[in-house]
């Protein structure tokens, strides 16, 4: 997967959330995870990088080919990749097989037999098939955001956006999501990440991206941001958030 | 404490019923005098039948036509709709009833009164029905929208298989409280002369000189179209229900 992003600005109402913020990101880079303190622009990236919205200005390029701004092509890219947010991912009013299968046939134009298949083995591979005839109100918010990733794995996404999925989840809940997503980066699923969790940031990542205001601090390894890491303001915000 | 005072409702409402139908019982209403008349109340009960089903359909079209109006991008659109409903909304049916039947409808020739009467009171109903819907299409959270474009449904996929079927469920409620108002409100037609129930029973009031005996059946005969309603409501909400 490449990835550059070139001056990207972004801006809603007064608040600048991305300032000329310049990006590469080439191969073998598999799993990208960006840290960095709340309000730093983490989001505003991920929805960019997810097309759920326009740049005011810069432009992204995935594999040389430089993402258009207009409808048909920000869809077309939103259709090649999977992406999670905090939570409420699911619709309430379909099963959570149904949530899976829905994208395969309205978006994908899979026959219903091929997109059930498609769903039971996405549900075998994180061992939700006991629980796919439930509605989304009927599971752990740890079950929730599982299914989740198996409806944006199940359309076999070129890249997979994961927007702090833990973030809304306790601690066990957390752990079973993050196996989940430990799993899928080892299989080879391109996955860029936003979380809080440092210790899995460290553990995942190819390639940690350092963000706050708005721009990058700090790239690299997750050994050299998190073993030495080198801005200041990166230092300070590891040495404190890493102290308990 | 609870218990006590639902014994209390329950005794206060079981008093008001006993005292309601022993004044029933002991008023002479003369049932004999209106025995004649009983084929102008049935056929007066079908008509008012025939026309709220008409409108009801006609209503609920004109409702989403509006509701379609108040959710265009194009502004002048929305306006109008706007306006058209705080119109209807802010005058009296009475009023609506005259204009249109002296004023519009005589200017375009029509002079049909069942589809005279069938556009007023869809006219009316329609500008009710589509603050309802709006109200439930309003309801669905952001985070769903967010989810199925995520997902990379198109903006008209995103109503037809999110919106849409989570906001029937939120809207039967007052959908079906609407529809028996439409039915109750197909009695004011009696000012243009359309032979309908109440027209009916106001004749055979005028004929017979027993109130009563011709307006107990009248609410009767209402409750006939208005239960049924409320019935069907009840049985759907259950269907679609999600929250478990």
């Amino acid at each position: 997967m490449n990835i550059e992003l070139h001056q990207i600005n972004k801006q809603y109402g007064k608040t600048h959330a991305l300032r000329d913020l310049s990006l590469c990101i080439s191969d073998p880079v598999n799993v990208i995870v960006l840290i960095g303190p709340s309000g730093s622009g983490k989001s505003t990236l991920m929805r960019l990088l997810g097309a759920l919205e326009s740049p005011d200005s810069g432009e992204l390029v995935f594999d040389q080919q430089p993402l258009l701004q207009n409808e048909e092509a920000l869809l077309q890219h939103r259709r090649q990749n999977g992406y999670l947010f905090q939570s409420f991912n699911l619709f309430p009013h379909l099963t959570a097989a149904e949530n899976i299968e829905l994208p395969l046939i309205k978006v994908h134009g899979k026959k219903a037999d091929e997109a059930n298949k498609l769903c039971q083995q996405a549900l075998e591979k994180f061992q939700l098939e006991p629980h796919q005839h439930k509605y989304p109100s009927q599971l752990s918010g740890g079950q929730q955001q599982r299914f989740a990733l198996a409806r944006a794995i199940a359309i076999q996404p070129r890249l997979l956006l994961l927007d702090e999925p833990t973030s809304a989840l306790d601690p066990e809940m957390t752990a079973e999501v993050l196996k989940v997503i430990e799993t899928l980066s080892r299989s080879g699923q391109p996955i860029i990440l936003s979380t809080h969790e440092m210790g899995f940031a460290r553990a995942v990542a190819d390639q940690v991206i350092f963000l706050a205001e708005g721009k990058i601090l700090e790239q690299g390894s997750p050994e050299e941001l998190f073993g030495k890491p080198s801005h200041p303001y990166v230092q300070n915000f590891l040495s404190k958030v890493m102290r308990y | 404490m609870k218990k006590a005072l639902s014994y209390f409702l329950f005794s206060i409402l079981a008093a008001g019923f006993c005292f309601f139908f022993y004044i029933l019982l002991s008023y002479d209403f003369s049932w004999h005098k209106i025995a004649p008349y009983r084929w102008n109340l049935i056929r007066g009960w079908g008509m008012t039948l025939i026309l709220s089903a008409c409108a009801l359909i006609l209503s609920s079209l004109f409702g989403s036509l509006l509701l379609a109006g108040q959710l265009a991008k194009f502004r002048p659109t929305r306006i109008l709709s706007r306006l058209y409903v705080e119109i209807i909304r802010g005058t009296p049916l009475l009023v609506q009833i005259l204009i249109i039947f002296y004023l519009i409808a005589d200017a375009a020739g029509l002079h049909n009164k069942f589809i005279i009467g069938t556009l007023i009171l869809s006219v009316f109903s329609g500008a009710y029905l589509s603050e309802i819907f709006r109200g439930g299409i309003e309801s669905i959270p952001r985070s769903q929208i967010q989810s199925a474009r995520a997902i990379g449904l198109t903006e008209s996929q995103i109503y037809r298989y999110v919106i849409i079927p989570q906001a029937i469920r939120r809207v039967l409620p007052g959908v079906s409280g609407q529809f028996a108002n439409l039915i109750k409100d197909s009695s004011l037609l009696y000012v243009i002369g359309l032979r309908e129930f109440t027209m009916q029973a106001r004749e055979v009031n005028a004929a017979t000189y027993s109130t009563f005996a011709a307006y107990i059946p009248l609410a009767i005969g209402y409750l006939l179209l208005t239960l049924p309603l409320a019935v069907l409501s009840h049985h759907l909400e259950k269907r679609f229900r999600y929250e478990h």
